[in-house]
């Protein structure tokens, strides 16, 4: 790929140090003429960067790292199974051995019949998977969970005492109130605990947040080592948000303005005097797509708007129409070309 | 291929196995976290992080392409996580709004390779270009200072530093380098393999 050499000499300068305004739309406006250009530039800059943290990785002591990585197991190791000519099935020993193993086995299985549980059957969790759609999920006490994609839900079949339930990904609950039992949500290391509401919880393993977004009613937050703290459980009401750093392993309140959280589980999409680039934003998200604001003074406009369902086409049609937009769509990007407000 | 051997030690909790792979791939992700986090202690805490969770759900863990991949992939959201709700989340909004798409949140084989190669393709380059690079990028000295050091034009050192970052591209984004990563995937699974039958053979 060839580069005109004013082009390098500011893509160089620009890693270096800034542009002035000028040069910087120059750069901008190459980068912007082809996909190319762009992975290009991009690439530059990855390699630029990524060159200079290099002499750190060499300091860096892996075999130590690893150390710290094997020595946060849990309690109990798994025990390797070696192969050893020893135990091969036609050695008499092995015969009698796996016979020990067996009544040992159904030994074990006693004991926790007879000391582990108490006198009535033993209760089994059940496990609902979404994949790639949202999924619907009804709880023995009458609940519903609405599941997000990729997201899994497990629950006790039968609500004795408490109503326990295990969430990994995200999902929306909808809690029946029951004050003699307590709906407790493990989702990772944090606890969810309500009486009867509604509210919204992400928490995905992969992920570093555990998060709580409260649409009705009341919950309280706590990390599952907390459990018998009153003290530390945070409580959220209507409109609130907390969110949990498993890093740092801190809690902290989080203010959203953002009317379209829930957009995922109800289609609906709100604009209250937004401006133009945050609806972009949030369009972006929602549908999967790449849309460019060629002008800024459109970029600072305001729409406010409620879509219910509706297609990105249908809703873009109301922001070409309502700011005289021109629309571009291009093979993996939709541009809006505005003039202003 | 390599997805299915891994999968193999993975569950079978083989721990050398699992020393050899975080030993392969471990700067490679702390230098790929530290370009979201900008601080290599940080970098470190996360990758380390993402290898626990990795050898505590290794029984159940589903790969759908290789675990290089998976590891990468693990330590971008993590990272990206970490930003979406703060203001640094700018830098990187295109990409935390791509996540789900095409890729399937895999990063890209750019981003795995540049960590592994860098450090080769970097012995690799002409002399002087070479020297000019590793000024710039490891002592972090600016092109007028470089320019002044080696008593040349701060013209000639940006067009050494370009031409570094142009031989470097080329390496990563061609696909001759893609056939000698796969190439050098399947020798290590048939060696792998003969490893294993002789060791059965033997008792």
């Amino acid at each position: 790929m060839n580069i005109d050499p004013h082009i390098e000499s500011l893509i160089l300068r620009s890693l270096e140090s800034g542009l002035s305004a000028d040069e910087q739309e120059q750069l901008l406006t190459w980068r912007n003429t082809s996909q190319e250009n762009e992975t290009a530039f991009q690439d530059f800059v990855k390699i630029y960067k990524a060159a200079s943290v290099l002499p750190k990785l060499d300091k860096l002591d892996t075999k130590a790292a690893f150390g710290k990585v094997i020595s946060k197991q849990p309690e109990i190791p798994e025990i390797p199974i070696k192969r050893n000519p020893f135990f091969s099935p036609k050695n008499e020993f092995w015969k009698v051995a796996a016979v020990f193993l067996v009544l040992l086995g159904s030994v074990k299985l006693m004991d926790s019949l007879l000391f582990e549980s108490s006198p009535e059957t033993v209760i089994a969790w059940t496990k609902v998977n979404s994949d790639e759609s949202k999924k619907e999920v009804s709880l023995p006490d009458g609940s519903i969970v609405t599941l997000a994609e990729n997201s899994s839900l497990e629950y006790l079949e039968v609500f004795d005492k408490i109503r326990s339930v295990k969430l990994n990904g995200r999902a929306f609950f909808d809690v029946v109130r029951d004050e003699e039992r307590a709906f407790v949500i493990e989702a990772g290391e944090m606890n969810v605990e309500v009486l009867g509401t509604s509210f919204q919880i992400e928490a995905f393993e992969e992920s570093n947040a555990i998060e709580v977004l409260v649409k009705s009613g009341e919950v309280a937050f706590y990390h599952e080592g907390d459990k018998e703290k009153e003290d530390k459980k945070l409580k959220l009401k209507k409109g609130e948000k907390a969110s949990y750093d498993k890093l740092k392993k801190s809690i902290k309140t989080v203010i959203t303005k953002d009317l379209n959280e829930l957009s995922w589980l109800t289609g609906k999409i709100t604009f209250n005097k937004t401006q133009i680039d945050t609806v972009i934003k949030t369009l972006e998200g929602f549908f999967g797509v790449d849309i460019v604001i060629e002008n800024q003074d459109f970029a600072n406009c305001k729409l406010s708007a409620s879509f219910d369902n509706q297609e990105l086409d249908e809703i873009i049609e109301v922001i070409r129409v309502t700011y005289d937009v021109e629309v571009k769509q291009e093979a993996k990007t939709i541009r809006l070309i505005g003039k202003g407000c | 291929m390599e997805s299915s051997s891994d999968i193999k030690w993975l569950k079978a909790g083989d721990e050398s196995s699992f020393q050899k792979f975080f030993e392969t791939h471990y700067k490679a992700l702390v230098g790929f976290a530290f370009k979201y986090l900008e601080d290599i202690d940080e970098s470190e805490e996360v990758v380390q992080e993402s290898f626990t969770k990795l050898w505590e759900k290794r029984s159940s863990i589903e790969l759908s392409g290789q675990l290089s991949g998976y590891m990468f992939s693990m330590v971008r959201n993590v990272c990206l996580n970490k930003f979406k709700h703060e203001e640094v989340a700018r830098k990187y909004k295109a990409e935390i709004l791509h996540t789900s798409n095409e890729f399937e949140g895999e990063a890209s084989s750019f981003d795995q390779e540049m960590h592994h190669r860098l450090h080769q393709l970097i012995d690799e380059l002409p002399d002087q270009c070479q020297k000019i690079f590793q000024m710039s990028r490891f002592e972090d000295l600016k092109y007028a200072q470089i320019a002044d050091k080696l008593d040349l034009s701060v013209k000639t050192v940006e067009n050494q530093i370009s031409k570094a970052l142009k031989i470097i591209r080329e390496d990563l984004r061609s696909v001759r380098s893609l056939h000698l990563i796969i190439l050098l995937n399947f020798f290590r699974n048939l060696s792998r393999g003969f490893y294993k039958a002789s060791c059965l053979a033997n008792g």
